[in-house]
């Protein structure tokens, strides 16, 4: 029997866009061989993003099943529950709101971007032949650029941007026994750690997002307790990491696929903020996001019941021609481009301004330096990871 | 590899499912889907890391969906692996 829902496919990891029309043309809300619903068409998945009755936090709780499984089998888990605990993107209201609050009363975007400069100048520079921009700078930048803004030592960033990596896998829809005991390794690092930068932020406070935070949270009325803060505090470190690895990565990669667009912005450098949308659209860096039906609830015709997953395919929905003329097309001139890279509704990402603001500013300065690159495709690796689509490597000669 | 059989692995799965669900071996049908048995993605999970462990090979986290019984998922791993 033919499926229609294959992400783990070699071909759909190297491309899943056919996937996503597939579905959207035949089946646009699938309920799918694995139980839970996919939705792939953009009203749909906007419509459910912005109804409160679907709930964030399908990981979470399965998480939780997972650890009260295991625990059975003398695998402990339990540290992947604990730095998951208060990641925005799995909590609802009422606790969502207060928490969300608090990350923005603490965000400044002051100096932030002569800190992505810097860190932009710094990893371009004495580069020449081929090189590996994952490595050399879509990985690097967002780590050194979130650890600078939280307090991190600069020194720390790239171990914990590798751990990260680990960590980040919990997000993935299908994973197996031996990728979570790595996520609890590197849970277990992560608590270690911020558990520790917290402290001693509460003891000397600095001018960082950190001890912004610290500092906000003594104000309120149910202020975050120690575990809470330390998984607020890994979740921002994280959520901007892969997913900025993937605009970077991607960005050059579907630049250097479109030859006219990369000339385009090479002579036109002042259409970097709507063309970075443009490249958010067209290959969007999270993929999928999860909801739970809090209720039994009728939508389309599909009749979801309480406790179903569902599965928005963001990215399929970017590319969906009801909502896009030519949407297969990469067109920096697009207008009106509302996507939903960032999401919609009460999760829409707060790390918005952030995420562009970096893409822009590193594939800009890629492009000047080296309008002339060329990207070896045959070399070229996914990572893969279903809910962020980035690259593990690629070659590009200089 | 070769001498993997499509009998050893009906006969470790039945008896993984069987301790999972305190039922008898015999009463494992290896054409009944699996969460008629009761299993989920996490004891999945489960079920496919004891496989790899003792069959030494690497399976899909999704063939548990997409060969949902005994008989279906032990010949695709035989298929795959010969």
């Amino acid at each position: 029997m033919k499926r229609l829902w294959n992400p783990l496919l070699a071909d759909n990891i190297m491309d899943p866009y056919p996937m996503y029309e597939i579905l959207r043309d035949s089946s646009p809300i699938h309920k799918a061989q694995t139980g839970e619903w996919v939705v792939t068409k953009y009203d749909d998945i906007k419509a459910i993003l912005q109804d409160k009755r679907f709930l964030s936090g399908s990981k979470k709780d399965w998480v939780k099943k997972g650890i009260n499984y295991f625990k059975n089998k003398d695998q402990d888990l339990s540290q992947i529950g604990k730095a998951i605990d208060t990641f925005l993107l799995f909590i609802n209201p009422p606790r969502h709101s207060e928490l969300r609050k608090l990350v923005s009363l603490a965000w400044s975007n002051k100096a932030v971007d002569d800190l992505i400069k810097r860190n932009i100048a710094a990893l371009l520079s004495h580069k020449s032949g081929t090189i590996d921009v994952i490595k050399e700078l879509a990985q690097p930048l967002p780590a050194l650029t979130i650890s600078g803004i939280m307090g991190i030592p600069q020194e720390d960033a790239e171990l914990l941007r590798s751990k990260g990596t680990a960590l980040l896998k919990v997000l993935d829809l299908y994973v197996s026994l031996k990728e979570l005991v790595q996520v609890e390794k590197s849970a277990s690092f992560f608590i270690d750690y911020f558990g520790r930068l917290i402290n001693k932020k509460q003891k000397q406070s600095a001018d960082d997002l950190t001890s912004s935070i610290i500092q906000k949270n003594n104000e309120l009325s149910r202020p975050a307790t120690q575990n809470e803060l330390i998984s607020l505090c890994i979740f921002l470190f994280l959520a901007g990491e892969e997913t900025t690895v993937s605009l970077v990565g991607n960005g050059l990669l579907n630049l250097n696929r479109w030859p006219k667009v990369k000339d385009n912005m090479t002579i036109n450098p002042t259409k970097w903020p709507t063309a970075i949308n443009e490249l958010l659209r067209y290959d969007s860096p999270v993929h999928v996001v999860g909801r739970i039906a809090g209720t039994d609830i009728t939508y389309q015709g599909a009749d979801f019941k309480k406790e179903d997953v569902i599965t928005l395919c963001i990215a399929s929905g970017n590319r969906d021609s009801a909502r896009f003329q030519r949407p297969d097309v990469l067109d920096i001139d697009r207008k009106n481009n509302r996507h939903l890279a960032f999401g919609s509704g009460p999760h829409f990402c707060m790390g918005d301004w952030l995420a562009k603001r970096q893409g822009e500013l590193a594939l800009h300065a890629f492009l000047e330096k080296n309008p002339m690159y060329a990207v070896d495709e045959n070399t070229m690796i996914w990572n893969d990871n279903l809910s962020i689509r980035s690259l593990q490597s690629l070659n590009i000669k200089i | 590899m070769k001498t993997m059989q499509v009998s050893a692995l009906i006969t470790f799965m039945q008896t993984l499912i069987a301790e999972e669900t305190n039922t008898q071996n015999t009463a494992i049908s290896t054409s009944v889907e699996f969460h008629e048995f009761g299993l989920d993605s996490i004891s999945a999970m489960f079920l496919i890391e004891q496989l790899e462990q003792k069959f030494k090979v690497s399976i899909s986290p999704l063939h548990f969906w997409d060969y949902p019984t005994i008989e279906k998922l032990a010949h695709q791993i035989v298929t795959e692996n010969t």
